[in-house]
């Protein structure tokens, strides 16, 4: 596995660590290479993998997943640096948008002048998790069949992200 | 040896159930082609594919009313409704195999082939019954393969040949019973599916209630899918399947008033890169079995099954559920897609796809348990 290949696995696991939402639901929506492109473009490479270095020490030493959990909200959405791209990284995993950072953020990290508010891609709308989490169609994006409001959502949460202990032996 | 293939009723039913199963075959294909496809690429290729896709599932409709209209159901629910891919199609051609696969050249002939117009008459200087070549390879074609009666190494050259002798069939049975004051039009009319409950899919939807209607619906098959006489677009001004896909070959659009093989229309771009790698007539057993692929697949077969099942049964008189089956289309759209765009665990090189494994065996496990629960 070559460098960028397994950072963008690093990062569709921290997604799904932050999304509640595993690979397989993340891959399916087809936009993983999409937003950690637009991710890198707009917040930089440096601390784009400054991120994902430290969710995967997060993750290799924690041993069950309420220890994970507690360190991602300490180490990561508690960090001053860190804390806002991963909020953006879930806003952007559930609608599909990249939010402009907040401004004390952008006056300590920001540079790029493309960091506003903005649909990733045509597709990326309609790709939001949040109408999975409902189970709701896209408004005027994609066909829910004459009459299907009247049917109550089938909502289930069987695409949920796991943690798994890390061992060696798995990498 | 008779030059008719259609003698008898029996022989027509077991036309029209072919040409279901033969609609249907294409349709896995079809969908699995067009969801390879990365979202927001290759526009034109795949609006080409889902138009035929939308239209092929007329035609089933379409040919499920004709059948229906000389007294006989469709069966969806048969263990060998489904074929398994790669497969010939019913209708025998005998030169090229059908799979489920991603959008490629190769895919791109193989849509050719299925959709591509009757040879000439001149060109067609086999014996034997019209629009027939001769079949050697009878053995490998697991579907209900359709040939004359007392001509078994006989089929179909193209699938318009194989619809134009239903149609002479329907011509001669009908005079037959004509003759004894009799109609071969003995079917239940509030078995027809009719447009109220079959909307915006490719085309009207034809109720079949006599000759004329049926001649009318099976027309519209051989028009829709390879044109009549070699024509690109039809009398609406629609292109042909054929057609349809034949710009893709060129990057370019038929208009009005061009010879086929030299479109004239704008020009466009067919990236063959920009599709998801799905592993090529995928099985269940390709994936790992704890992976969350292998779930999908599998309950992806299973809500096809359901899905089938509930289509049977609005063409045996619950046309209301065609509505609901709408919404079960996008459903499986949506898990079809999920499926291509993961990569197989193990294998991150291909990508799964639906492997429509249908045996049947669950719907009627389905059926039995309900009427069991109905008779308590």
């Amino acid at each position: 596995m070559d460098n960028q290949m397994y950072l963008v696995q690093q990062f569709t696991e921290l997604s799904g660590a932050l999304t509640n939402f595993n690979a397989f639901a993340l891959n399916g929506t087809g936009q993983v290479q999409n937003y950690y492109d637009t991710l890198n473009h707009i917040v930089g490479q440096a601390i784009v993998e400054e991120l994902l270095s430290t969710f995967v020490s997060l993750y290799e030493s924690a041993s069950n997943h309420e220890q994970f959990n507690e360190s991602l909200r300490k180490h990561i959405l508690g960090d001053e640096k860190l804390g806002p791209v991963a909020r953006n990284i879930i806003k952007l995993w559930y609608t599909g948008t990249w939010y402009q950072m907040a401004h004390f953020w952008r006056d300590a990290y920001g540079m790029s002048d493309d960091d506003i508010t903005f649909f990733v891609n045509s597709a990326s709308y309609a790709e939001g998790l949040l109408w999975q989490a409902i189970d709701a169609n896209p408004s005027g994006a994609k066909g829910p069949g004459y009459g299907s409001w009247s049917s109550p959502p089938n909502i289930h949460f069987d695409n949920g992200w796991q943690f798994k202990p890390f061992t060696h032996a798995s990498k | 040896m008779s030059d008719r293939i259609i003698n008898d009723i029996s022989d027509l039913h077991h036309m029209l159930d072919a040409a279901i199963q033969l609609e249907h075959a294409t349709i896995p294909p079809y969908l699995t082609a067009l969801y390879s496809i990365h979202p927001e690429t290759n526009i034109e290729a795949s609006a080409a594919i889902r138009a035929v896709l939308v239209e092929e599932m007329l035609h089933m409709t379409l040919s499920a009313n004709v059948l229906n209209a000389v007294g006989k159901h469709p069966d969806l629910t048969a263990s060998d409704f489904v074929p398994d891919f790669p497969t010939r199609l019913p209708d025998g051609e005998k030169d090229f195999m059908v799979s489920i696969d991603k959008f490629s050249p190769e895919t791109l002939d193989t849509f050719l082939k299925i959709e591509r117009p009757s040879k000439t008459q001149d060109e067609d200087n086999q014996m034997g019954p019209r629009g027939c070549i001769v079949r050697n390879n009878h053995a490998e074609f697991q579907l209900k393969a359709i040939s004359p009666k007392g001509a078994q190494e006989y089929s179909f050259y193209s699938i318009g040949d194989f619809y134009e002798a239903i149609i002479e069939g329907i011509e001669y049975l009908e005079a037959q019973a004509n003759q004894s004051g009799n109609t071969i039009f003995t079917g239940d009319p509030s078995l027809q599916v009719s447009s109220k409950y079959y909307y915006s899919g490719g085309g009207h939807v034809i109720e079949v209630t006599d000759k004329a209607t049926a001649i009318q619906a099976l027309s519209l098959i051989i028009e829709q899918g390879e044109g009549h006489g070699h024509e690109i677009f039809d009398s609406e001004g629609e292109i042909s399947h054929y057609y349809r896909f034949e710009q893709l070959k060129h990057g370019q659009f038929y208009q009005l008033g061009d010879e086929p093989g030299n479109p004239s229309g704008e020009k466009f771009k067919v990236d063959f890169e920009k599709v998801y790698p799905i592993k090529c007539n995928p099985k269940l057993t390709d994936y790992p079995q704890d992976s969350q692929i292998f779930a999908a697949a599998k309950a992806f077969n299973h809500n096809y099954q359901e899905f089938l099942s509930m289509v049977n049964k609005a063409f045996c008189g619950e046309q209301d559920l065609l509505l609901g089956a709408v919404c079960g289309m996008f459903r499986l759209k949506e898990h079809a897609n999920q499926l291509i765009r993961n990569p197989i665990p193990n294998a991150p090189d291909s990508h799964g796809g639906p492997t429509f494994e249908i045996t049947g065996q669950d719907m009627v496990q389905i059926d039995d348990d309900r009427c069991v629960t109905e008779t308590v």
